[in-house]
């Protein structure tokens, strides 16, 4: 298939988008919102409504089609696999909950390097921008594996780490749209050695503080490398509000575990998300 | 233990899929196996024969009361050492079915390789009480038949032989034993015969005889001693008449005596009456007593004068034909008394010789008593033994004739039709299952070896985390095709190998 036909077929799937983009969805939204967000600091209904405006006035074009959502493994509102939409959800009520703050930061970590803890972070954000109200950030912090860049293609886009090198670039223009509704994501840059020390930097605190403070119902999620591979998710962790751990099966030892939780500290740790269990 | 097991097959199922590649080539390496077992397992046959034997040996009924029989503790043990001797082996050997192609003899090696073979492939065991089963194993059927059968044969034969050989060693046994009582008996026959010569005495009469004779002289010693003491009495009597001749006088002074005592009676009498109306000193009162006094007087005077002639000592010898009379019949009385005493003493003689003979008569009895005795119990066995020597005679002839035999085939060895033990049917069907379960056991194992989390379960209860949520991935459009295509595969492996079971299973069938 050359070039041109993938961009004709990316253009028809696009046009497709913008159909199913006027499509309500809304009803099932608020629906779940109601039900699954009990314990969820409430809002005014005027502040709500503000909210919403807000976020439907973003641009919003070239989202995915339901079949690319389904080949990059991303979950939607009409997802067949229901059961599996649920458990995200309750992932992000009981985060919600956790977390009384507005615009906590999540970092997404797993106990030992593997791929799915990436695909863990982008639901969990989809999820979080499947109500119409929220807005969620998500940020490739993975360096040297950064899968998301894939996901999202942008594969070759200046991201975290061109931003936090150089000081020509605005927060916001490393700040990309994506193929999913009310989810914005920022690449993490070209290839680089040594990123903990740009990690450090009071540059990186900034940049989340000036995108969170952005949208006030936009929670920000960092992917970040395995606790136990790279010192960058260590670093992250005091930069974050809550840890998840990612715990995959079969892939890591009871003592590789409770490392992990123990390097994460009990006030951080929000709790594990058990991968394909 | 349902947790767990839900737990085990999620697990495996899980396993299984990751690792279908290793579960495929183990579940079809374990298939082969199994068929290429199956299909070159050989085919045991086994030909077996009953034989039924009577427990009871011969010796027994015939020693019953008299001795008493060891008996056979473990019967097949011993009809397997019957079986199995070398002598048996060689028989065997000499078959048809075991013969060399060549036709040549077997050297000692290659004999004693086909008889380890041979007791390794025997079976001898006993069902029932008295019940020896021999079965015989081999991969030719017709060999473990003709097998089975010589062996039967050998068995029978040898045990015929073994009971002829029991039956004539009872008979000797207890020949011998008759012949051990017989001289015993003659012994004690002689003994008594000898004894009895030495005391002629003691003949069964002697006793009797000797206690006769102490009564009759028992008897005769009392006549003499009656007799003795009527000849003292009448000696006594006549010394007694004789002493009274010479006491006429004495006679006149008793009656004069007599007469005075009367008068003095009388006169008291009168006295009394007179006493009645007069005091004492009335004249007639004086008188009587006066008269009464003088009487009195006369008869001291009298006894006086009556026993003086006595004190005076002279002898008073009567003399007279009265008296020459008396003292003949004295002299002849002391005669007679002097020859009963001197027979009193010799039969009181006898009679103690006759007692002391009475002894040693006892003696001699009770020695014979003894003798008898010995006699008697020898006597006795020697009765039985001769019976019984009669009967084993006649258990050894029908032994001899194998009138009498107690071991037969109650079942004959038969040419086996189908193989026994494991066949081709059950290694095909243990394949089927085990070639299943070992891929299965195998990632399970790995699993386990591998110390990685694969519990829900285990995070809970372990780590006391909180656990926010359980997430899989969802497949995509691309995975589901793989996916598919993995079951396909693995259905089509089960498929194909179960075809080639189905096959084989057919190829045998049709032989």
């Amino acid at each position: 298939m050359s070039i041109l036909e993938k961009a004709y077929l990316k253009s028809l799937s696009e046009n497709e988008n913008d159909k199913d983009k006027k499509i309500p969805r809304k009803s099932d939204e608020d629906l779940l919102g109601i039900n699954n967000e009990v314990t969820v600091p409430k809002k005014n209904t005027q502040e709500l409504v503000s909210s919403r405006k807000g976020i439907s006035r973003m641009r919003q074009d070239g989202y995915f089609s339901t079949q690319e959502l389904a080949e990059k493994r991303l979950i939607h509102a009409n997802m067949k696999d229901t059961r599996l939409l649920d458990r995200y959800r309750n992932l992000r009520t009981k985060l919600l909950s956790l977390c009384k703050k507005e615009n906590f930061i999540t970092m997404i970590t797993s106990v030992v390097p593997e791929n799915d803890s990436s695909l863990v972070a982008a639901n969990l954000a989809a999820t979080f921008a499947l109500d119409e109200a929220k807005t969620a950030m998500l940020i490739e912090a993975n360096i040297h594996n950064p899968l998301l860049n894939n996901l999202f293609e942008y594969r070759h886009q200046a991201g975290l780490i061109d931003y936090l090198e150089a000081e020509k670039w605005q927060a916001g223009e490393v700040l990309c749209k994506t193929g999913v509704q009310r989810l914005r994501y920022v690449p993490s840059g070209l290839p680089r050695e040594n990123s903990a020390e740009y990690f450090t930097s009071d540059r990186m605190r900034d940049f989340i503080s000036e995108l969170v403070s952005r949208y006030p119902d936009r929670y920000p999620i960092i992917n970040a490398p395995s606790i136990m591979d790279s010192a960058d998710a260590r670093i992250l962790i005091d930069l974050c509000d809550k840890v998840v751990l990612v715990v995959p099966y079969g892939k890591c030892t009871e003592e590789e575990i409770m490392h992990a939780a123990v390097s994460i500290g009990e006030e951080k740790l929000a709790g594990i998300v058990l991968n394909e269990f | 233990m349902n947790t767990f097991l839900a737990f085990l097959i999620r697990v495996i199922r899980k396993e299984v899929w990751h690792k279908w590649r290793l579960v495929s080539f183990i579940y079809i390496t374990t298939s082969f196996v199994f068929l290429v077992a199956a299909w070159y397992w050989p085919r045991i046959y086994s030909s077996s024969s009953t034989v039924l034997i009577d427990q009871e040996t011969i010796l027994s009924p015939l020693m019953r009361g008299t001795a008493v029989t060891t008996q056979v503790a473990d019967r097949s043990r011993i009809a397997r050492q019957l079986i199995l001797s070398n002598q048996s082996i060689a028989k065997v050997l000499e078959a048809d079915v075991w013969r060399k192609s060549d036709n040549t003899d077997f050297t000692p090696k290659e004999f004693d390789y086909l008889s380890e073979t041979i007791k390794n492939k025997v079976e001898v065991e006993s069902s029932g009480s008295n019940l020896i089963q021999i079965s015989f194993k081999d991969v030719d059927p017709n060999k473990a038949y003709i097998t089975t059968k010589i062996l039967t044969d050998i068995f029978i034969r040898e045990s015929d032989l073994g009971k002829q050989a029991e039956s004539r060693s009872a008979y000797e046994f207890i020949d011998n034993q008759v012949s051990i009582y017989h001289a015993k008996l003659k012994n004690a026959e002689n003994a008594i015969k000898e004894f009895r010569s030495k005391n002629i005495d003691a003949s069964p009469d002697a006793k009797s005889n000797v206690n006769n004779r102490l009564i009759e002289l028992k008897r005769e010693l009392e006549g003499v001693e009656l007799e003795l003491s009527a000849t003292e009495s009448l000696l006594k009597s006549k010394q007694a008449q004789l002493a009274g001749e010479g006491g006429a006088e004495n006679s006149s002074s008793i009656a004069k005596e007599t007469l005075l005592n009367e008068r003095i009676i009388e006169l008291e009498r009168r006295l009394d009456e007179l006493r009645l109306n007069y005091k004492d000193t009335y004249p007639d009162i004086i008188q009587l007593k006066g008269q009464i006094e003088s009487l009195r007087a006369q008869i001291t005077a009298e006894v006086l004068k009556r026993k003086s002639p006595q004190q005076e000592g002279v002898p008073n010898i009567p003399t007279g034909a009265v008296a020459q009379a008396l003292r003949s019949e004295i002299l002849i009385a002391e005669n007679t008394i002097t020859t009963l005493n001197s027979r009193r003493e010799q039969i009181t003689n006898l009679i103690n010789n006759e007692k002391i003979t009475l002894d040693a008569i006892n003696d001699v009895e009770a020695e014979i008593a003894e003798l008898t005795r010995d006699y008697t119990v020898n006597q006795d066995m020697y009765q039985n033994l001769l019976e019984q020597r009669e009967n084993a005679r006649i258990s050894m002839n029908i032994d001899i004739e194998k009138r009498g035999s107690t071991i037969k085939v109650q079942e004959p060895a038969s040419l086996p039709v189908t193989p026994k033990g494991v066949r081709f049917a059950h290694i095909i069907l243990a394949g089927l299952v085990i070639s299943f379960l070992i891929p299965v056991g195998v990632v399970y194992a790995l699993t386990i070896l591998d110390q990685k989390v694969r519990s829900e379960l285990l995070v809970f209860e372990q780590f006391r985390l909180p656990v926010l949520a359980s997430v899989y991935s969802t497949e995509t459009p691309n995975e589901r095709r793989k996916n598919l295509l993995k079951i396909a595969i693995m259905t089509s492996i089960v498929i194909v190998v179960w075809s080639g079971y189905s096959y084989a299973v057919l190829l045998r069938l049709q032989g």
